[in-house]
């Protein structure tokens, strides 16, 4: 049976949650940031450093062992609907050629929502299939979490995939409001297992789609 | 896993506003390439769809929005689809980017890439029961998408779907960022012929282009000939955000993937379409792939970028619908006119239009985040 970790961030900490009924544990800011890894920081979107950090808090890999799965090869899911535009909002300007100015080397990997994947595979080493989606379609991503699993000589499902939300919206991108929206960073993680039933990997979905209510007015 | 059985596509590129205009272009062996002019002096060598479109952000911010439209009607369909998969790397980019620069608030369901839903909703192909998810995975999102779908229609029910993939990111922000990282090139007046050459010697990176494609698939076999996928891999690289090893190894296992999942083996590819972005380090992993797969008798190779540059996640779809063309017309078009493709010795250029004779392509594509994905289509029918 699956369960889910969650991550919330707010100006000074990161509240790592995790199960229902379970206390949050706070972390400071810089400790959160001490859980990323320090030569990625600076290239890396606020949600993608979410995923690094709740990755080590959670001792992911290590759950993954505790399964009998090799996370090295593992395949990994990620719901990722509004990019990383936190990496880029305060280096957007009216002026196009101010703008210009301030593109770094990493806006290319850090702003498109793949980026989260991207760093999760190469920092755990991990060569299993990884896919990042932006729906709000429930029941297409449970389809994609079961079609991702490995399969055995009888092609009955085995290990498990590794699923992860991970959002930050800021409020504003330049000089210009987003508007419709709360500010906000949150990331969850579920390590989806192929005996789960369909409904648990339902219930997990769901459960990573509701952060979504924080955000959205 | 089911095949997919293609029925229709479609393709927008800056050879042509249509598939049978591209195809017939690509046919002669055409190029398109030109140039991009931003404030501060910046220019950068492009390929556009839309003819003088990027300079000027206003213009180019609502392009993505039509191209959308246009590729639905292009597909004729008389009746909503079951899903859309949608495959970009940048999606409304231009759009979001044109608002801030003319000081406009941004909505929130405007950076949403799942929202682009509300697009397909003004077209034919949307009813009250289509499912939608968009796959914002860069360069092989065309190709996730076609995986996704194959993996998926069935469990959920879906007899058919659209697939598509498109970016118009000439964008300033995304041409500086590219720019950066030297995967394309500043416009030089010095440059002769085309600045996209995979497969060359004298290549410098990509020619970043715009457009993307699209196909109607179904899940039911049709009557009559037609093109199915019946394979499709895809693995993580865990190597770099945007470099490839030489070695090709990652390449290998996508299509190692695609292979056994179609039940073939390597030496049974008759034909193969490869991502052939332009840069040394994907033409040498990508070779290193086909012979470790192959062996160095390799079949005829085609790679459309040298055409018309690399839409990002829009080429996918692009190179998927002119495959099915090179499938259905059993025709290989030529190399484009003027590359030497000299790179490899057992890739060679040619300046004919070849008869196709087999029945199964193998097309490739890779991405930053190190994704890798194959797909095997298969003539049926």
């Amino acid at each position: 049976m699956n369960t889910t970790c969650m991550c919330l961030l707010t100006k000074t900490a990161a509240h790592f949650r995790e199960g229902p009924g379970l206390e949050t544990e706070e972390l400071s800011y810089s400790n959160f940031e001490r859980l990323v890894n320090r030569r990625q920081r600076a290239k890396i979107s606020t949600a993608t450093r979410i995923a690094a950090a709740m990755f080590k808090h959670f001792r992911i890999n290590n759950r993954l062992e505790k399964l009998g799965c090799d996370p090295s090869n593992t395949p990994v899911l990620i719901c990722n609907r509004y990019a990383n535009w936190d990496y880029v909002a305060d280096s957007m300007y009216e002026d196009v050629a101010l703008t210009l100015d301030h593109v770094n080397n990493y806006v290319a990997t850090a702003w498109f929502p793949a980026t989260i994947q991207g760093y999760l595979t190469i920092e755990n080493g991990n060569t299993g299939e990884a896919i990042t989606l932006a729906t709000t379609d429930t029941e297409i991503i449970v389809a994609a979490l079961q079609s991702l699993f490995a399969r055995d000589m009888a092609n009955t499902p085995t290990g498990a995939v590794i699923f992860g939300t991970f959002e930050c919206l800021p409020g504003q991108i330049g000089t210009r409001r987003i508007i419709n929206i709360r500010p906000g960073a949150f990331g969850a993680i579920s390590l989806i297992l192929a005996n789960d039933s369909e409904e648990s990997i339902r219930a997990a979905v769901c459960k990573h789609q509701e952060l979504y209510n924080d955000i959205i007015c | 896993m089911i095949p997919l059985f293609i029925q229709k596509a479609a393709a927008c590129s800056p050879l042509g506003a249509n598939l049978d205009e591209i195809w017939s272009r690509i046919l002669s062996g055409e190029t398109s390439w030109g140039t991009t002019r931003l404030s501060g002096n910046r220019n950068y060598f492009t390929a556009e769809t839309i003819a003088d479109s990027t300079s000027d952000i206003r213009t180019y911010a609502t392009l993505f929005y039509d191209a959308i439209r246009n590729l639905v009607t292009d597909l004729d369909i008389s009746e909503p689809v079951d899903a859309i998969y949608f495959g970009t790397a940048v999606g409304n980019l231009a759009y979001l980017e044109n608002k801030i620069y003319s000081g406009s608030n941004v909505k929130a369901e405007e950076v949403d890439f799942s929202h682009l839903r509300e697009i397909f909703e003004q077209t034919m192909a949307f009813g009250p029961d289509t499912r939608f998810v968009c796959v914002p995975t860069g360069c092989c999102a065309g190709l996730q998408a076609i995986g996704l779908a194959k993996s998926t229609m069935r469990k959920l029910g879906l007899r058919t779907a659209i697939i598509m993939s498109l970016d118009f990111g000439l964008t300033p922000l995304a041409l500086e960022a590219f720019n950066k990282i030297n995967a394309t090139s500043m416009y030089d007046p010095a440059t002769n012929g085309s600045p996209s050459r995979p497969f060359c010697k004298g290549r410098k990176g990509f020619l970043f282009a715009d457009g993307g494609g699209a196909i109607l698939v179904s899940a039911e076999e049709p009557s009559g000939s037609t093109v199915q996928v019946s394979g499709y891999g895809c693995v993580s690289s865990a190597f770099h955000m945007t470099d490839i090893k030489t070695d090709g190894h990652s390449i290998r296992q996508s299509i190692e993937c695609a292979l056994a999942e179609a039940q073939i083996d390597g030496s049974m590819i008759d034909h193969i379409n490869l991502h052939a972005s332009g840069t040394e380090q994907n033409d040498a992993a990508e070779y290193n792939a086909l012979i470790d797969i192959i062996g160095h008798d390799l079949p005829v190779i085609t790679a459309f970028k040298g055409n018309h540059g690399h839409a990002l996640g829009g080429a996918n779809l692009i190179e998927v619908a002119l495959v099915w063309k090179i499938m259905m017309e059993r025709r290989i078009p030529p190399t484009p006119h003027h590359l030497p493709v000299d790179a490899f010795k057992e890739v060679h250029p040619r300046s004919e239009i070849t008869d196709f004779t087999g029945r199964r392509v193998l097309k490739t594509a890779s991405g930053f985040s190190g994704i890798h994905a194959s797909v095997i289509m298969e003539q049926c029918g």
